[in-house]
């Protein structure tokens, strides 16, 4: 048996750790929910991740269009694109099809050259080479026109 | 307050929306402007430039009119040769020999028609303008002849570059059909593309040979006998067939690696 006085201490003690849990829950709520519990902070948060989302858009499409010489792109970048050679790309095509689980995959497949790597040469400078001969006959069609007479 | 600084944070968030969306098109629209400003429209060196002055003498023959319409003339062609170099100057694809050529022939024709305006600007009667405005046509022949030059002879040399480029593409193309072979894969209609993009390459250079030269061989005075344009329209005949066999060869390329995946 225990002594009343020491039973009473017990149950304050117990009472008093249940109310402080309660009390740093309560606090612990209120810090989660706090920026959104004011609708200003709340906007302005949302406007400047929108805003940071907006400008890394920009730069990603600013730098897809560095063949065009934009000044926003990175100088790495353009170095590197200024050395590229103008014949070939060195790249090679990824493989059609790969064997997910080596454990499904039967031994005949090793055999197929699926995996063949195929060279990718670079058929946009030939395109745009075909684009340059097409303008050059249209510009040859119309100049003659331009002559005029004395008269 | 709250509801204030609701509307200063909407404010203030569409202010910096609009800058972030707006200057990079401001900036993409400052490029295009730059490169629209490199190569004046064609219709400012077209006839239409001289119309104003060109109906002046033909309403009324006078000095006044006939120097006017000649100057004009003069100067839509000194201003089409300043275009035709800054094109020799960008196209990377030409040859040394065939950018000199075509550099020399600009600058004669840049020199004659400068020395005749001033011959022009100095004439004071009609028969005086009428001969020297004639000498602005068949001396130079700025368009029939100069500017027919420059676009064939560029293209000609395309040609020719894109068919190293495809030859080029065709050795790739040879190293992974043998690859391809070697791994006990089925190449035959790989090798079939590969054939058909070969002949069309061969076709594509035998179709320009020569032309070229032809080209640049012709005068104002091989023009104005009738000699030059014969030899004008072939090349250019030539130039689109060759445009063909290349796009051809393109096409096969591109089933050459299809046939391989």
């Amino acid at each position: 048996m225990w002594p009343a006085a020491s039973r009473t201490d017990m149950v304050l003690e117990r009472h008093a750790s249940a109310r402080y849990a309660e009390g740093a829950r309560k606090d612990l709520d209120r810090t989660m929910r706090l920026p959104f519990r004011q609708p200003g902070r709340g906007l302005l948060i949302t406007a400047l991740a929108a805003v940071l989302l907006t400008t890394g858009c920009g730069r990603r499409a600013q730098q897809t269009d560095a063949g065009t010489g934009t000044l926003a792109s990175p100088p790495a970048q353009q170095t590197q694109l200024a050395s590229a050679p103008p014949t070939l790309a060195p790249t090679v095509a990824p493989a059609t099809s790969e064997p997910t689980d080596a454990a499904t995959s039967q031994p005949a497949r090793t055999a197929i050259p699926a995996s063949t790597p195929v060279p990718t040469p670079d058929l946009a400078s030939i395109e745009a080479l075909l684009s340059g001969i097409s303008g050059d006959l249209n510009a040859d069609a119309t100049a003659d026109n331009d002559e005029g007479t004395p008269q | 307050m709250n509801r204030q600084l609701t509307r200063l944070a909407g404010t203030f968030a569409g202010l910096v929306l609009a800058v972030s969306v707006a200057m990079p098109a401001l900036a993409a629209g400052t490029d295009a402007a730059h490169s629209g400003a490199r190569s004046a429209p064609s219709s400012d060196l077209g006839r239409s430039r001289c119309l104003d002055v060109r109906l002046a003498v033909r309403t009324d023959q006078t000095v006044a009119h006939l120097k006017a319409f000649g100057l004009c003339e003069v100067d839509r062609r000194l201003a089409t040769i300043d275009r035709l170099q800054g094109a020799i100057g960008n196209a990377d694809v030409l040859t040394d020999d065939h950018a000199a050529a075509l550099r020399k022939i600009l600058a004669d024709s840049e020199s004659g028609l400068k020395a005749l305006r001033a011959e022009i600007a100095d004439d004071t009667t009609v028969p005086e303008l009428t001969e020297d405005i004639r000498r602005i046509f068949s001396e130079y022949r700025i368009y029939a002849l100069v500017t027919r030059q420059v676009v064939l002879v560029r293209a000609d040399d395309r040609v020719d570059a894109a068919a190293a480029r495809l030859t080029h593409a065709s050795e790739q193309l040879t190293a992974a059909i043998e690859r391809a072979a070697g791994n006990g894969k089925d190449v035959t209609e790989a090798q079939g593309h590969l054939d058909a993009m070969l002949a069309a390459i061969s076709a594509a250079k035998s179709e320009v040979a020569g032309d070229a030269a032809a080209v640049l061989a012709q005068t104002p005075t091989t023009w104005n006998t009738g000699a030059a344009k014969p030899i004008l329209d072939a090349a250019r005949a030539s130039i689109s067939a060759a445009h063909t066999d290349l796009r051809t060869a393109l096409t096969e390329a591109r089933a050459v690696m299809a046939a391989l995946r």
